[in-house]
């Protein structure tokens, strides 16, 4: 690729991420009603559909229960805030150090099995969460799920001087934006990282990295956690965005809308689960709407998805529209230590 | 507990375990000849039922409907194999897997919108509404009638496999796939007979299991994960493993039922969790690639 | 009229802000927007529908307006999904800016959007969801049950069980909140007319074969009189008629919902003799129970259900408290003295809405299910317990 078209490359790039920043930033500022909580019940679809990204994208491993870290991550926030306090930091950094631990446990023990084996028992562990949440009412809320989670209070320090809340609509969007974007930074990061080429040498041939010398399995229980973690921290905000957490969000189908999410963007580069998740949202909104029938439709496109763009709609669009989206795609995304170019000695 | 009690456990566990074998058998089968994991399996289970029930209803013969329930299952199965996973053989075992997954919600949505929302049931044949005391318990003759179905099966399974051409050649393009098709069989169509085999068995399962726990849309969904952990348990591609497995099953949500009613599907999970923990590859599995 | 919320539409609301906002401010204040919290789609679809039918022949028969306003119903599917619901009530409360709302159809979704439909001070009419604490220490002056309470249906049940039935009773009851809730109101009730709770049993949610259950009951022999059900959806098909084949003697009792028109198809003769609670009769032989019975007929083909009757009841109270008000709907504690005055002139009997708790007060009627000489099945009526209030403990109704 010539150095003129990767330096239009990278202007159009950058111009594309400052405008769907200027975009994100001034949500609450143009939208009507509803539309505000909508941006960020999507902007948190996305935090987790990069979770499992992390997983499925940059490790390989096709989990079909990452339900079970997202509802998790919900009914463990909606207890810190309900039981312990109701302040942010505690509860968000217990709720993703819970979420990750236990992730730990889970990942130890289905990452013992390969392939469809552990693709199934990933989808019974959610299952299993999904059926002790429905039983333990005393603190899960059973089927009736946890009302009345309160906002978190930010801490004294940044409350204060400017005066921010996250109990209004903009206030709680500003603070999905801001870890939104941490979440994207730091995959990004973790991508282009030696973690994150380790992870794509095992995704690409795990046999080769452990003849390399790599234990793979740490690497692995290592990406799963911190899967789990992300997958947590948006059940945390979906819980307090609408202040009700229940069991349907540990059901495995969930898992499944989430693989969705994924794969419709193209689980090859980190746009792609973020690409996934809007569409995502919008069709099963546009769905609802149309007709009382809407799971046959949502049905019908993830087969038409899985046999016709299986790599997703971002790679459709640049192969059929030509856009220069080397540079875009580029984000998350990297060679593995695997590979020839990259392996060093 | 008395004595009747525990019989009627005894033979509750076993009926139940049968039963999901039947509707596992094909599963396995699939897992192990083609690496496919159809999750859509549950809805022959459905589709079974309702075509079945529709006739059965208007024919007043449970023995016809049985038989519309096994060939609709089967036609189905045949559907999905030729026109979706055939598609995919080459891409591995996840497209499919998600393919199947859209294709819950689609067949789940079919039956609802062809035969309506509602719950349908089907009373039990004459001959076999009759309850029989024995030693203080009472066992229901249907459920006997299931058991006798089950155990046919399986019997009919393993005679098949182990005494015919055709079973000789599945259990050879399990055993490896590469070395059978290098001899010159044709495994893809060996595939998709068994594939049609094994939705036409669970939807005979789903069929006779109407008198008792009757039809409805979605009906398969919760009968899908039994299946898969059936599968898990009794290691991939292992016919008999999945025997022991739901068996195995069939007794630890009756146990379940009875000493943490409220936990009991929890206990499925556990077991499994136990079993993967000291076998990987499940009861009989074997390796991959071995 | 009905109407949906499109994608679309919303889309265009987050490009075009000011406009959007000027014109929905003028336009709202014509009609009557009824939103509707129901589910449309999957198990729970066949009563959303029955509500939904319901609200549509009360509209008819007030001539499609009140006092001026056109009734129009927003409708969208909250697919029995909590944060669905959330969402639903936020979107018509903020967007579409709805003057009541009807439903929800499970206890789940009812407590989840409790405080939000509180919080946005818009009236909710609950049509069929039963949890006591709606109406008790969760209680609002926005929320309003036109349904029941699950102590209304079940302590008297417990009362007429114990004296009419026998002295003991065992219990099987779906393993979840509700079910926990139904339970204890029978127990209540039957223990204070002198019975006594012999076993429990609370299977889990989505139970399909019930043979340990009833194995544990038949081991029970003859120390038993009554059993006292509760297996929401189609489970309840699947124990009653398992419970006749497994030939247990004990006597079914329960919410009247357990064995009614709506399984009567798939329970045949298994459901005669159960004996059930509730808030209607459809064989009632009252000129106005026959009126409804026939208007249903005529214009849906089928005869209604106890939730066709609550969806009609909702909308009629909202009818009449709109006319009272001559269709002024902003003073919020005006439109609550409304409802709290409004006759009705329901169908299921004596209707009025209970002041200290925004409960309905109302008739419960202890039937039995039995054969007509043409085949089909129906409630009998064995006893009418009068006008009965659930004691709404611990509810303040409160405006803030």
């Amino acid at each position: 690729m010539s150095a003129d078209m990767k330096k239009q490359g990278t202007r159009l790039h950058l111009g594309l991420l400052a405008a769907t920043g200027a975009a994100l930033l001034s949500v609450p500022f143009i939208s009507v009603g509803s539309g505000t909580e909508f941006t960020a019940d999507i902007l948190i679809f996305a935090i987790m559909a990069i979770g499992l990204y992390v997983q499925i994208g940059l490790l390989g491993l096709v989990n079909f229960g990452f339900s079970a870290f997202y509802g998790l991550g919900g009914y463990l926030g909606a207890v810190l805030l309900m039981r312990m306090s109701p302040s942010m930091l505690p509860s968000l950094a217990l709720t993703v150090l819970g979420t990750a631990a236990i992730s730990g446990v889970f990942g130890w023990i289905a990452l013992k099995t390969r392939d469809i084996t552990f693709t199934i028992i990933t989808l019974t562990f959610a299952q299993l969460l999904y059926v002790l949440a429905l039983a333990e009412d005393g603190w899960t809320g059973g089927h009736n799920g946890l009302s009345g989670i309160p906002r978190p209070r930010l801490p004294q320090f940044i409350a204060e001087p400017l005066g921010l809340t996250l109990n209004t609509d903009a206030g709680f969007y500003y603070f999905v934006l801001a870890v939104f974007a941490l979440v994207v930074l730091f995959v990004h990061t973790l991508s282009r990282s030696r973690l994150g080429a380790v992870f794509a040498g095992i995704r690409e041939n795990e046999e080769r990295m452990t003849v390399l010398g790599y234990s793979t399995q740490q690497y692995k229980l290592a990406g799963f956690v911190i899967s789990g973690a992300i997958g947590g921290l948006a059940g945390y905000l979906n819980a307090t965005l609408f202040g009700f957490v229940g069991p349907g969000s540990l059901f495995w189908t969930v898992s499944g809308e989430a693989i969705l999410m994924v794969i419709l963007g193209g689980a090859g580069f980190l746009l792609g689960p973020i690409v996934g998740a809007v569409l995502f949202v919008g069709l099963s909104h546009y769905a609802v709407a149309y007709t009382d029938h809407w799971r046959l439709f949502v049905g019908l496109a993830f087969i038409a998805l899985v046999l016709f763009a299986p790599d997703g709609l971002v790679r459709i669009l640049r192969d059929r529209l030509r856009l220069p989206m080397q540079e875009m795609l580029k984000i998350g995304k990297r060679k593995s230590v695997a590979s020839p170019e990259e392996h060093r000695a | 507990m008395n004595t009747g009690s525990l019989i009627e456990y005894l033979v509750n566990g076993l009926q139940a375990g049968l039963l999901l074998f039947v509707i596992s058998a094909g599963l396995t089968l699939s897992f192990g000849l083609m690496r496919v994991v159809n999750v859509a399996h549950g809805s022959f289970y459905m589709v079974g039922a309702f075509a079945g029930i529709t006739v059965a209803q208007r024919t007043g013969s449970f023995a016809l409907g049985a038989l519309v329930a096994t060939i609709a299952a089967a036609i189905t199965g045949w559907l999905v194999e030729r026109t979706l996973f055939r598609r995919l053989y080459a891409r591995g075992p996840f497209p499919q897997m998600l393919v199947s997954f859209g294709l819950i919600f689609v067949l789940d949505e079919l039956v609802r919108i062809i035969w309506g929302g509602e719950i349908r049931s089907l009373p039990r044949p004459e001959f076999l509404s009759h309850s029989y005391e024995w030693l203080g318990a009472s066992i229901e003759g249907y459920r006997l009638f299931l058991i006798a179905f089950g155990a046919l099966v399986s019997i009919g399974f393993f005679l098949g496999l182990v005494r015919t051409p055709l079973g000789a050649a599945v259990r050879a393009a399990v055993d490896d796939r590469e070395a059978s098709e290098l001899l010159g069989m044709k495994v893809t169509t060996l595939f998709s007979l068994v594939f049609l085999a094994g939705a036409g068995l669970a939807g005979a399962a789903g069929y006779v299991a109407i008198p008792i726990v009757n039809a409805f849309p979605g009906m398969g969904d919760d009968v899908l994960v039994s299946c898969l952990v059936v599968v898990v348990i009794g290691g991939l591609g292992s016919v008999f493993g999945s025997l022991l497995a739901s068996l195995l099953i069939g007794y630890a949500l009756t146990v379940g039922q009875v000493l943490v009613a409220g936990y009991a599907p929890a206990v499925m999970y556990a077991v499994l969790t136990l079993v993967l923990l000291l076998r990987p590859h499940g009861l009989l599995g074997k390796a991959e690639g071995t | 009229m009905n109407k949906t919320l499109n994608f679309l539409s919303r889309v265009r609301h987050l490009a075009a802000a000011t406009l959007v906002l000027a014109a929905a401010g003028t336009a709202a204040a014509e009609d009557l927007k009824i939103g509707t919290v129901l589910s449309f789609s999957q198990v729970m679809g066949v009563y959303g529908n029955m509500v939904l039918d319901g609200m549509n022949l009360a509209i008819e028969e007030a001539g499609g307006s009140v006092a001026g306003r056109k009734i129009v119903i927003v409708k969208e599917d909250d697919k029995n999904d909590p944060k669905v619901a959330l969402q639903l009530v936020r979107r018509y409360v903020k967007d579409e800016k709805v003057d009541f709302l009807v439903g929800p159809i499970a206890s789940h979704v009812a407590a989840a959007i409790r405080d939000e439909v509180h919080r946005s001070k818009t009236f909710l009419v609950i049509a069929n969801a039963a949890n006591e604490e709606l109406t008790r220490e969760l209680c609002s002056p926005y929320l309003v049950r036109t349904s029941f309470s699950t102590w209304q249906i079940n302590h008297p049940l417990g009362e007429y069980a114990a004296a009419n039935l026998g002295k003991r009773a065992a219990m099987v009851g779906a393993n979840y909140v509700a079910g926990k809730q139904m339970g204890a109101a029978f127990a209540e009730g039957f223990k204070k007319a002198g019975g006594v709770i012999v076993d429990e049993q609370w299977p889990a949610m989505g139970t399909a074969d019930f043979a340990s259950v009833l194995t544990r009951l038949r081991g029970l022999g003859d120390q038993v009189d009554v059993v006292w059900t509760f297996i929401p959806g189609s489970g309840t098909v699947n124990f009653i008629n398992q419970y006749a084949q497994a030939k247990l003697k004990p006597r079914q009792v329960g919410i009247q919902s357990n064995a009614d028109e709506t399984y009567f198809d798939a329970m045949k003769d298994n459901a005669i003799g159960v004996i059930g609670s509730g808030i209607y009769v459809q064989s009632m032989a009252t000129p106005r129970n026959q009126a409804f019975v026939a208007a249903y007929k005529k214009k849906y083909n089928r005869a209604p259900t106890p939730i066709d009757l609550a969806g009609y009841d909702s909308m009629r109270l909202i009818v009449e408290a709109v006319r009272t008000l001559n269709g002024k709907t902003a003073d919020k504690q005006a439109v609550h003295k409304a409802i709290l005055a409004a006759e009705i002139d329901s169908p299921r009997g004596y209707f009025k809405i209970d002041p200290a708790t925004n409960n309905a007060v109302q008739n419960m009627y202890i039937t039995k299910v039995v054969k007509r000489p043409d085949g089909s099945y129906s409630h009998e009526l064995l006893e009418t317990i009068e006008k009965v209030r659930d004691p709404g403990t611990s509810c303040k109704l409160s405006w803030d």
